[in-house]
């Protein structure tokens, strides 16, 4: 069943979880053989909350976060994202989910280089559907929440890694999705860069009340975690 | 990477195997004129003098110590077709004995001639291919008498490695001329000895051909020498060399497209492929790399790959050296083609693949060098034209809005403008890949074209030849005696040219003054002022000799030796001929007063007109316009071949470029098109927006395939021109056509691959090899 967007932007109110995850077992092949990197992971989180996820590198951080994010496909068990399952979901639901619920903030930006930093997130906002006024104005809004306004016409490789990594985190925001998902943000900046963008994500989690799931190694992030998770040997713990 | 990597060692491949194939066909195709005529033991040089008894020979015993020697009675005739239609020919009387020691007869089907058998004959292959002659016919041959002779066997001749053709006849077509071998009983029967006026040498030792030669006159007294022929001025031999010539002057400008092709593409191929890896290349600097170990390991990839290219082009040369050799050693005549392997073509196209290898990849590094290592890796492949963007912006804007609300439209022209670069390399190599073959269809129009509107400028209906010249009131009776009231009494022979360093044996053609039914395509100088004019008017295309206006040139016949002056060049499609004015051309003749035929217009059926010339027995020949044509068509037939072959060989090539190209473009931007997808765009829109983008791409190279293609067919024209009538470029919309619409259906179909992988592409797994793109 494809979404439409008056079931996008609705919200359950509830105190039903953003995020649902349970009993979810994921493998990769790695040459030939098939490695496991979830073994029954189990996790909820709920609307509005800051979460960071630490795990050493393959520790299956990122595996859990493209399953949450509609990349991915489980192998076993359920995702519920917003109030949509997206274990055996077919692709359209998948893409509507990626479009309508889910941004994602990669760790190396992936941004649209032949895209200026405002038309990067004006393309994000383009797939929603939204009168052209609307997409204008979001996106100016956005970036200038992020701080990168004045750099609005520049082009990726014009910006530094802190400044695309805010251009990311507001094509991410603009959608005002359900849940926005970091892996590794401040992972490809210097520690003073990485604090800002973390700061950054702090108050915009405060104040527009969108969830945030983060994958890191940066310990900061603890400090202002509302919760956090270990995962190692593809298990998630408190 | 894989995919360009495969691609460049294809296009060494291919400039390889077109170098090292074509060159090869052409010394194939000599090493075959060259073997068949040693296998065959063509005469080293032929001695035509007036029939001679056996008393009247001189003694030949010193000369058999230095040459194998054969004597033969060489008769002109005629004979009637299978269809009642006469056809000129030549019967060479020889001892029934034996097969002939010099110019020996390699017989194909049936049996040499045998003493038994005096009507037997042996027949020249030509008369079996293209007349349907076969063992057992009877052939009516009007010699000194009627006479039916029955073919006793087929055969392959030394003299006649080509069909040969009537010199006689104003457009000798192939076939015009039979050969005929007879047994020399005939002609005891009728004299009651042999008559011989015909010697063929073949030295034992070919070193002292020109000594020999010098001394022949001397040795062979009481002869009365006609001609002494070395083997380069014997009709089949010099005709096969001309016609092999053409070969070499083809195939020259022929490589030289396909390898200018496939060196651009090389080029552009692997510098995309060094674009695609400029982040390795910017951390290999950034770690310390020097810049002469980063362009050595590149330089090692286009070693690896110029060796690999040229390994498989080496192989398959062979098998282009068999298509080219074949083909055209098939049209031309040739019995058999034996193959030749010469490596230094093997090798100098190896070293041509490999070099262009190796130009390729120092290009593209050469910019880098000049960036620091922070800029190389940092910087975008296709937003370093940031300065050029900002121009196009305007249309960019402009074009989107007329683009309408769609985002799959929006998307797939920004893609247009925003990678110039990409878009740009992606239009000149389909651009290339097309115009490539349509090129060649250019140069195949042109060539026809030209001969097509050469011919029909020809006022004239039919050209009628009178078996011996005639007076000229009675050549005015056998015009009007067929009815006709227009018509132009024609003077025509045969002269030697001499020449400093040779002679050239040519048909001579007097012209009036005043010429109602002929074309002269006059190049430069100008045409005759008065009938006694000195001057000839001469054709340099086609001709091994060379002359410019105002050359002094010597002209022998039996009258003596004239000297005249070239007052004109011409062009046309006919070769061995020149023009003299009329009253000069009757002195050279010695035929004052005389006719040998007339040039008519009518408006009758020409084939029946044809049949009523031939009901007066004065008439030897008849030449239809039609005839023009197909005789043309057959002068450019072997150009044709070559433009086929090439043709064909283009044409694959173009698919795999357009395959490679499309592909390449599409799974180049898989990260984009991840992150596109990680953000939700279906897959409709996907699909939707890089049909857009290849749709401009594929409207932008059919665009410049066009100047592409006039250039490349332009340029072919003008490298024939040193040694054909000059061929004017001819476009036709059909030919643009032909290449272009296959090309619009294939190119989409080119990108279903590339489609198909993005949209079952594991997204996370894409992403997650972003760190080298």
């Amino acid at each position: 069943m494809r979404l439409t967007p008056r079931d996008a932007f609705s919200r359950d109110q509830g105190d039903t979880p953003v995020i649902s995850v349970r009993g979810v077992h994921k493998s990769y092949h790695i040459g030939e053989v098939l490695t496991p990197v979830l073994n029954g992971v189990d996790l909820e989180i709920a609307r509005g909350d800051f979460v960071v996820i630490f795990g050493v590198s393959g520790s299956g951080k990122t595996t859990l976060l493209n399953l949450i994010g509609a990349i991915d496909t489980v192998d076993q068990g359920s995702v519920r994202l917003d109030g949509l399952e997206l274990a055996g979901a077919s692709r359209s639901t998948m893409i509507d989910a990626r479009r309508f619920k889910i941004g994602y903030v990669f760790q190396f930006y992936n941004l649209i280089p032949t895209l200026t930093a405002i038309e990067n997130v004006e393309m994000a906002l383009e797939l929603l559907e939204l009168e052209q006024s609307e997409i204008k104005g979001r996106s100016t809004r956005y970036l200038e929440r992020v701080g990168m306004l004045d750099l609005a016409h520049k082009y990726p490789d014009q910006l530094s890694g802190g400044e695309q990594q805010r251009v990311a985190i507001a094509r991410a925001l603009a959608k005002e999705p359900a849940v926005v998902l970091a892996d590794e943000p401040t992972g490809n900046l210097d520690e003073h860069t990485a604090s800002s963008v973390v700061g950054l994500m702090q108050e915009l989690n405060r104040a527009t009340g969108i969830t945030f799931v983060i994958a890191s190694h940066n310990r900061e992030l603890a400090n202002v975690a509302t919760r956090v998770f270990h995962i190692t040997d593809g298990r998630l713990t408190l | 990477m894989k995919m360009r990597v495969a691609a460049i060692w294809f296009l060494v491949a291919v400039v390889v195997f077109v170098y090292a194939g074509g060159f090869m066909a052409r010394e194939s195709l000599y090493h075959t004129r060259d073997a068949l005529t040693d296998q065959l033991s063509l005469a080293d040089v032929q001695v035509l003098f007036t029939p001679a008894s056996p008393d009247e020979m001189p003694d030949l015993t010193e000369l058999e110590k230095e040459a194998a020697i054969v004597k033969r009675l060489d008769m002109p005739g005629g004979m009637e077709l299978k269809d009642g239609k006469p056809l000129a020919c030549l019967v060479i009387y020889l001892d029934p004995q034996g097969h002939p020691g010099v110019n020996d007869l390699r017989i194909i089907e049936g049996s040499f001639l045998s003493p038994e058998d005096e009507n037997g004959v042996v027949i020249e292959k030509s008369l079996a291919d293209i007349h349907g002659y076969r063992i057992g016919d009877t052939i009516s041959l009007n010699m000194l008498f009627p006479m039916d002779l029955t073919v006793r066997g087929i055969a392959v001749t030394p003299e006649c490695l080509v069909t040969p053709a009537n010199p006689r006849i104003p457009v000798p077509s192939k076939g015009s001329l039979g050969i005929i071998f007879a047994s020399m009983r005939q002609v005891e029967k009728t004299f009651g000895y042999p008559l011989y006026n015909d010697l063929a040498f073949k030295l034992h030792d070919p070193g002292k051909l020109k000594s020999f030669q010098a001394g022949l006159t001397k040795r062979l007294p009481g002869l009365d020498i006609q001609q002494i022929m070395p083997k380069e001025t014997q009709f089949g031999y010099h005709f096969l060399t001309r016609d092999l010539e053409q070969f070499n002057i083809v195939i020259s400008p022929v490589v030289f497209i396909f390898v200018l092709i496939a060196g651009i593409v090389i080029v552009l191929t692997f510098s995309r492929l060094i674009v695609n890896q400029k982040k390795q290349i910017g951390i290999a600097m950034a770690l310390g790399y020097t810049h002469r170990a980063i362009l050595a390991s590149y330089l090692l990839l286009a070693v690896i790959l110029g060796l690999g290219g040229a390994l498989l082009g080496a192989l398959v040369s062979f098998e282009v050296n068999i298509i080219y050799a074949t083909i055209y050693g098939r049209i031309v005549g040739l019995p058999e083609v034996l193959f030749t392997v010469t490596w230094r073509h093997i090798f100098s196209g190896a070293a041509l693949g490999m070099v262009l290898a190796l130009a390729a990849a120092s290009v593209p590094l050469k910019r880098l060098w000049r960036l620091s290592p922070q800029v190389v890796i940092r910087e975008e492949s296709e937003t370093v034209m940031h300065g050029l963007l900002k121009p196009l912006r305007p249309l960019e804007i402009a074009v989107t809005r007329l683009a309408g609300p769609s985002l799959a439209i929006r998307i797939g022209l920004r893609n247009i403008f925003r990678r110039p670069r990409l878009v740009l390399a992606t239009v000149l190599l389909i651009a290339l890949a097309i115009s490539q073959s349509t090129a060649f269809l250019v140069i195949l129009s042109s060539f026809e074209h030209q001969v097509d509107s050469t011919s029909s400028q020809e006022r004239w209906d039919a050209i009628v030849g009178f078996r011996n010249p005639l007076e000229i009131k009675d050549a005015r009776a056998v015009a009007e005696g067929s009815g006709l009231k227009n018509y132009e009494l024609a003077l025509a022979g045969f002269a030697r040219l001499s020449y400093d360093g040779g002679y050239t044996d040519l048909r001579v053609i007097g012209l009036p003054l005043n010429m109602p039914y002929r074309a002269i395509n006059l190049k430069e100088g100008r045409l005759f002022r008065r009938l006694d004019e000195k001057g000839i008017l001469y054709n340099n295309s086609l001709s091994q000799q060379k002359f410019k206006v105002g050359d002094k040139v010597t002209i022998e016949t039996d009258q003596g030796s004239f000297a005249l002056r070239v007052v004109g060049l011409i062009e046309e499609f006919t070769t061995g001929q020149i023009y003299m004015p009329l009253t000069t051309a009757e002195e050279v003749l010695g035929l004052k007063g005389k006719r040998t035929g007339f040039l008519t217009t009518f408006q009758q059926d020409p084939h029946l007109m044809e049949k009523r010339f031939f009901k007066n027995e004065l008439v030897e020949h008849v030449t239809l316009k039609t005839d023009i044509m197909k005789t043309s068509r057959e002068i450019i037939a072997n150009i044709r071949i070559i433009l086929n072959i090439s043709l064909a060989i283009s044409i694959l090539i173009s698919l795999m470029l357009l395959f490679a190209s499309v592909t390449v473009n599409i799974l180049d931007r898989k990260l984009e098109y991840a992150t596109l997808q990680s953000l939700g765009l279906p897959g409709r829109t996907l699909i939707k927006s890089i049909s857009i983008e290849l749709a401009c791409e594929i409207v932008l190279a059919l665009g410049l395939s066009i100047p592409i293609s006039i250039g490349l067919a332009s340029y072919f024209n003008y490298a024939m021109s040193e040694a054909w009538p000059t061929i004017t470029t001819y476009l036709r919309l059909k030919d643009f056509l032909l290449v272009m619409i296959p090309a619009v259906i294939i190119l989409p179909l080119a990108a279903v691959p590339g489609i198909r992988t993005l949209l079952t592409m594991n997204i996370a797994e894409c992403l997650r090899s972003r760190a080298f793109g």
